[in-house]
């Protein structure tokens, strides 16, 4: 099993630089520049601008340049949006707000979902039943982006309880709206499967041993 | 027993919902006169989202207007933009002496300018920010603004001087290049009656070698890599000849035209006259950057998580990165006193509606411009805090001039003839009509002209005089059967509000003309390619917004051919352009560009729109802050108002 996983977790590695290598053809094929805007700049300027960059270097040798970093050092290079920063530094700076967002509202989804999941099984057929399978059934059908401005609209808008937007860091306020709503989808799964787990399978079973 | 319980349920329901319906009531009786609440922060802190998350702090990188503001809080200039007018004002040069036509500026500093480490700053430090704004390695996409410098374009291309290796004698521009402007008072040998009789001195020490250089004949400058130099050399035989066994100086930034006469007093010449110049200083580029920590740390001087040296009326606290900046008053200021605000926290935000979400909850104090969405005006526009002004920008059409039918000017008036401005800025809510190229109400005593007016009449009887004959069918509407519509096309990049405006004009037209010409949307990068390189026939959606307050940020866009994305040149404007910035007298320059304004206008190789409109939204309790025609903020008048009888109830004037 563990040879499997770190198998699979090797195979990974070639996939990222194929994607990576892909994206940058890509983006070297598409027309315009990052420098390009609504303001047309005089040529020496965008010469400046191509040498400061290594874009007047032939293709290849771009290409090698940053596969080097990537492969030799984990470096991503510099960001052409956010002149002055690294890309590595501005994804350590943003992997861990998405993660720790994600991880909450997993968290959050599995304990509600399981919560929710037994309730109903427990008093099958009940109202309890009926209600958290409706919840449940809204939570897979609404989408995000409906029900995230729906829950803004509601607690932001007309009850200026919570903020409607912006970050507020480990633990705050603003983590309140975006888990809940990316916890929705996964929590009314989470409940249906523990529902049909706690009812379901044990029931498999002794219809096997009667026939068996 | 479950009866019993869903009873208490609905009861806790019905109590919960009437609990709402009356906070959102209060709510809403708060937000009858103003947009959400109301209540000022506690702190004398100012909570504002300045637009996307800033590409770069170092003043001189980015181009952005959110930037722009970011920097007005941290870093001074020679001049500062005053709050309504954004006519340049004493920041770091207390006065400044002009020569006698507007092509030498000469800047008095204050002598207790500090860095936010309490560092002093002198004339130097000036003359390091400049040249390193202008430096070819640090290709910053501002350094066109540094045009109007002395050997400025040259340093920042690379180019080289041609020298004569026995006599050490440099070539000069004017013995080959044929219809050169005439060269201002500064690149001519120094006289005596060359600054203005109300400068308070005498000249500063006019004899440095460096002064000297500046006040010879531009020197001759060719491009610096060689492919580029054999190519221009190859198609000039007279120029090939002159060169031959001349040896080739670079341009370095020693010969860039600022110079630090003394420890306060810095001097800057000009390769042509620019009495406009001076406002031009306030923009980021030429704002102070501190040369030792650029020293220590490179590129890479002014990343979060450094302390970053400053030299504005702030100093950054904490910078979160796509969360918020935060900057404090710093106290090394040389107008500390003056600051109101403790801290500024600014909001990198992009998107429009939650933006205003958060503005109307009360968790932001002010939001930049354009951000009330269209579908929220109806509602926000009759708010006692919504900021209703007009902008330094414009909307207008490119005409591809170069291909028929339209290099036909009657053509092109034609179709300027059959749109209805007034009805599309009135469609449009908050833009005001525009028949001419410089925004409407914003150059105070410039006597702008008028462009033509709508006239459908007329329109289709030029495009009949230019055979394409318009008839009348019965029901009333018109046909223009022979008119090529398969040769013009409109296009425009993917944006919802450019589709809107592309179908109105297309309408318009349509019921005027009796022309349907089809729209063609790009994706940005293709579109600002397809239109750079005239790849485009017919027309092409433009917006222009001012560098500096003057009409000639806007004219230049047809100064030089090439840049205005319609093919349209003509040398006879470009003389007109010239002759009126060699002008001393305000007034008379002034009407000078409105004639070339004029000219350019009856060509016709744009079809102007409208002056855009700021459309932005402030708290009533934030005073100091006006809805200046280019939304740029000098923060440290910015103050909140805890007495309510002191509030803003509307638009602030910007009048005196």
């Amino acid at each position: 099993m563990l040879r499997f996983i770190i198998k699979r977790l090797l195979v990974t590695i070639p996939t990222i630089l194929v994607v990576i290598s892909i994206t940058w053809g890509l983006v070297r094929l598409a027309p315009g520049n990052f420098y390009s805007g609504e303001k047309k700049l005089p040529a020496a300027i965008e010469k400046n601008i191509r040498e400061k960059y290594g874009l007047d270097k032939p293709w290849y040798q771009q290409y090698g340049k940053t596969m080097w970093g990537i492969i030799r050092h984990g470096d991503f290079g510099t960001s052409l949006k956010y002149e002055g920063q690294s890309v590595n530094t501005i994804i350590k700076r943003s992997l861990p707000v998405s993660a720790g967002v994600g991880i909450l509202a997993y968290l959050l989804a599995l304990v509600l979902g399981i919560v929710f999941g037994s309730i109903a099984a427990l008093k099958q057929n009940s109202k309890w039943d009926y209600s958290s399978m409706a919840l449940a059934m809204l939570g897979i059908s609404v989408p995000n982006f409906v029900l995230g401005p729906i829950l803004v609209l509601v607690f932001s808008l007309t009850l200026y309880w919570l903020p409607p937007s912006r970050w507020g860091g480990f633990p705050s306020r603003n983590l309140i709206l975006p888990v809940l709503t990316l916890s929705a989808i996964y929590m009314a799964y989470i409940a249906r499967l523990t529902r049909a787990g706690m009812l379901c399978v044990p029931t498999t079973f002794v219809r096997l041993v009667q026939k068996g | 027993m479950i009866i019993r319980a869903s009873k208490n349920v609905i009861a806790l329901i019905l109590l919960a919902s009437f609990v709402l319906t009356s906070l959102s009531c209060s709510s809403l009786s708060n937000s009858e006169v103003f947009f959400g609440a109301t209540a000022p922060p506690k702190l004398n802190i100012f909570r504002y989202v300045t637009g996307d998350e800033p590409e770069s702090l170092d003043p001189p990188i980015s181009t952005g207007q959110p930037e722009a503001r970011i920097y007005m809080a941290l870093f001074d200039g020679l001049v500062e933009y005053h709050p309504k007018s954004l006519q340049p004002m004493p920041a770091m040069a207390e006065r400044w002496d002009v020569n006698n036509d507007s092509s030498e500026f000469t800047f008095h500093l204050r002598q207790n300018g500090r860095w936010s480490n309490g560092d002093p700053i002198d004339a130097n430090d000036f003359v390091y920010s400049f040249r390193r704004a202008v430096s070819p390695e640090l290709a910053s996409r501002n350094a066109y603004l540094a045009a109007y410098i002395k050997y400025s374009q040259e340093y920042n291309s690379g180019a080289v001087f041609v020298r004569d290796p026995q006599t050490k004698q440099f070539l000069l521009a004017k013995d080959y290049k044929e219809s050169a402007a005439p060269e201002p008072l500064s690149s001519q040998p120094l006289g005596t009656v060359e600054y203005r009789a109300t400068a308070e001195e005498s000249t500063p020490d006019p004899d440095s070698a460096f002064h000297q250089l500046m006040h010879s004949p531009a020197r001759l400058s060719l491009p610096g890599d060689p492919k580029a130099r054999t190519k221009l050399l190859d198609k000039d035989a007279k120029l090939k000849a002159a060169i031959e066994g001349k040896e080739l100086v670079p341009v370095t930034k020693e010969d860039f035209g600022v110079e630090a006469v003394d420890k306060y007093t810095l001097r800057i010449s000009l390769v042509q006259s620019a009495p406009f110049f001076v406002g031009l200083l306030a923009h980021q580029v030429f704002r102070l950057v501190p040369k030792k920590a650029i020293e220590q740390y490179g590129e890479r001087w002014a990343e979060p998580n450094r302390e970053i040296i400053s030299c504005g009326p702030f100093k950054v606290k904490t910078w979160q990165p796509y969360d918020k900046l935060i900057v404090e008053r710093d106290p090394m200021y040389w107008d500390a006193a003056t600051v109101k605000l403790d801290e500024i926290h600014f909001y990198p935000m992009s998107d429009n509606p939650s933006i205003m979400n958060l503005y109307k909850v009360g968790e932001v104090d002010a939001v930049l411009n354009h951000t009330v969405p269209n579908a929220w005006l109806e509602v926000v526009k009759t708010k006692k805090d919504y900021m209703d002004g007009v902008e330094a920008s414009i909307d207008f059409l490119q005409i591809n001039v170069t291909q028929p039918p339209m290099n036909d000017v009657r053509v092109r008036k034609a179709f300027n003839y059959a749109i209805d401005k007034n009805a599309w800025a009135a469609w449009r809510k908050i833009v005001k009509p525009l028949t001419a190229f410089t925004p409407e109400g914003i150059f105070q005593g410039y006597p702008q002209p008028k462009g033509d007016q709508f006239d459908p009449e007329k329109a289709r009887q030029l495009l009949t005089e230019a055979g394409f004959p318009v008839t009348k069918n019965a029901d009333g509407s018109f046909s223009c059967r022979n008119f090529p519509v398969d040769q013009v096309e409109y296009i425009y990049n993917t944006q919802e509000s450019n589709k809107a405006m592309a179908e109105w004009m297309q309408a318009q037209w349509k019921q005027n003309l009796g022309i349907t010409i089809s729209l063609r949307n790009m994706e940005w990068k293709t579109f600002l390619n397809a239109r750079a390189k005239l790849e485009y026939k017919g027309f092409s959606r433009g917006a222009w917004s001012a560098d500096y307050m003057d009409p000639f940020t806007f004219l230049s866009l047809f100064y030089t051919g090439g840049e205005s994305g319609t093919g349209w040149e003509d040398p006879k404007y470009v003389a007109i352009l010239d002759e009126a910035n060699r002008q001393l007298d305000p007034a008379k320059r002034y009407e000078l560009l409105a004639k070339a304004e004029k000219y350019m206008i009856d060509a016709q190789p744009v079809i102007p729109f409208d002056t855009a409109s700021v459309n932005w939204v402030k708290k009533p309790y934030v005073k100091g802050m006006y809805p200046n025609p280019g939304s740029l903020f000098a923060w440290k008048f910015v103050y909140i108002e805890r007495d309510q009888a002191k509030w803003d109830t509307g638009t602030p004037s910007l009048a005196d």
